[in-house]
């Protein structure tokens, strides 16, 4: 039995050594590196995700009361997209996406005669 | 005429308000399938601004086809983030982050918010008006190397409104009803956001015009400058 408590313990050492070598490359399955205190909780970078949409209408020179708000994200799209990351990429400086539900409601409440052309 | 401005933050602490469109003209782009409840327009930003926000990618898409690669399912926790009515922020932007499970991914077409049967997913999270065109970003459920990443599978289009006699019925987040909100949010899906992007022929004209322009400026065809 102590043999065996022994051999576990320095099979311990052995993998603690080991793994605390690893911790500077990211750690392993048996190392625990805690995050970086100064880096920003995962939270904090979803909330960078959304933009504040406001669709105002004005009818006849005068705006309409009930502004809207809603919410809009950005997407970048590679052009061309591309084949390997290591090759350089030309990037379209986003598109916005919103609700399509928000826009046509603001339309058709407020322009639906001046704002022909917006769907 | 109808005019929309993007409020966005920046890397000085404040927020800026930008007008998209000052005569009604700005560039809209809409599904082919009308039962999806989705616009898409295009942003130059310009270029001295410093923009404290974070842009998608299609690389952080995660389409019906890769959800099970990606361990999302029934079950996952997602997350909304938007624009919060009652406290929009004075000096800056101030987003609203709420939590939910993804409840239903139906494998047959359901009424949408726009009245037609199409593609969409079912969240339990509460949304109210303001949080509409929300991304929702879901976690993998049993993959613990990947634990804390968020897949991008969808923007919110809007929830059901339930009835005193347990009806339940669809309402938009426009209005701002929060009243009954009956808690289940519906998605538009990941995948009809990059079908619009890839597929849509006026986007395409639109980023070819893009590139020729860059091409013009700069004959080293230097990459654009990425936003953090």
């Amino acid at each position: 039995m102590r043999r065996v408590m022994l051999f576990l313990t320095v099979t311990f050492m052995i993998v603690a050594v080991v793994s605390g070598q690893n911790q500077n490359r990211g750690g392993t399955f048996l190392t625990y590196t805690p995050p970086d205190p100064t880096s920003p909780v995962p939270g904090e970078l979803v909330r960078k995700l959304p933009l504040h949409i406001a669709m105002s209408c004005k009818a006849a020179g005068q705006a309409l009361p009930q502004p809207f708000a809603g919410t809009g994200f950005l997407v970048r799209i590679a052009v061309p997209p591309p084949r390997n990351r290591s090759h350089s990429i030309i990037w379209l400086r986003i598109v916005m996406l919103l609700n399509a539900g928000m826009k046509r409601t603001v339309h058709n409440r407020c322009c639906q005669s001046q704002c022909a052309s917006i769907r | 005429m109808l005019s929309v401005a993007v409020r966005l933050n920046t890397l000085d602490g404040a927020a800026v308000t930008l007008p998209l469109n000052t005569a009604g003209n700005a560039n809209w782009f809409f599904p082919d399938d009308k039962s999806v409840d989705l616009a898409v327009t295009t942003f130059h930003p310009p270029f001295n601004l410093n923009p404290d926000i974070r842009v998608l990618e299609f690389d952080n898409f995660a389409g019906r086809e890769s959800l099970r690669l990606h361990r999302i399912g029934e079950g996952s926790t997602v997350v909304i983030s938007g624009y919060f009515l009652q406290f929009p922020g004075q000096r800056k932007f101030q987003p609203i982050l709420r939590q939910g499970t993804l409840s239903m991914i139906p494998d047959e077409p359901m009424t949408t918010t726009t009245g037609r049967p199409g593609a969409v997913y079912l969240a339990d999270v509460h949304i109210f008006g303001g949080n509409s065109g929300s991304p929702v970003l879901a976690s993998p459920q049993d993959d613990a190397i990947h634990a804390g990443q968020r897949w991008f599978i969808g923007l919110v289009s809007g929830y059901y409104f339930e009835k005193a006699d347990a009806r339940m019925e669809i309402a938009t987040t426009v209005k701002g009803d929060t009243a009954a909100n009956s808690g289940v949010a519906m998605i538009v899906p990941a995948d009809e956001v990059k079908k619009l992007i890839e597929n849509d022929p006026r986007l395409k004209g639109y980023r070819d015009a893009y590139l020729s322009g860059l091409q013009k400026q700069s004959p080293a065809t230097q990459p654009a400058q990425r936003l953090p």
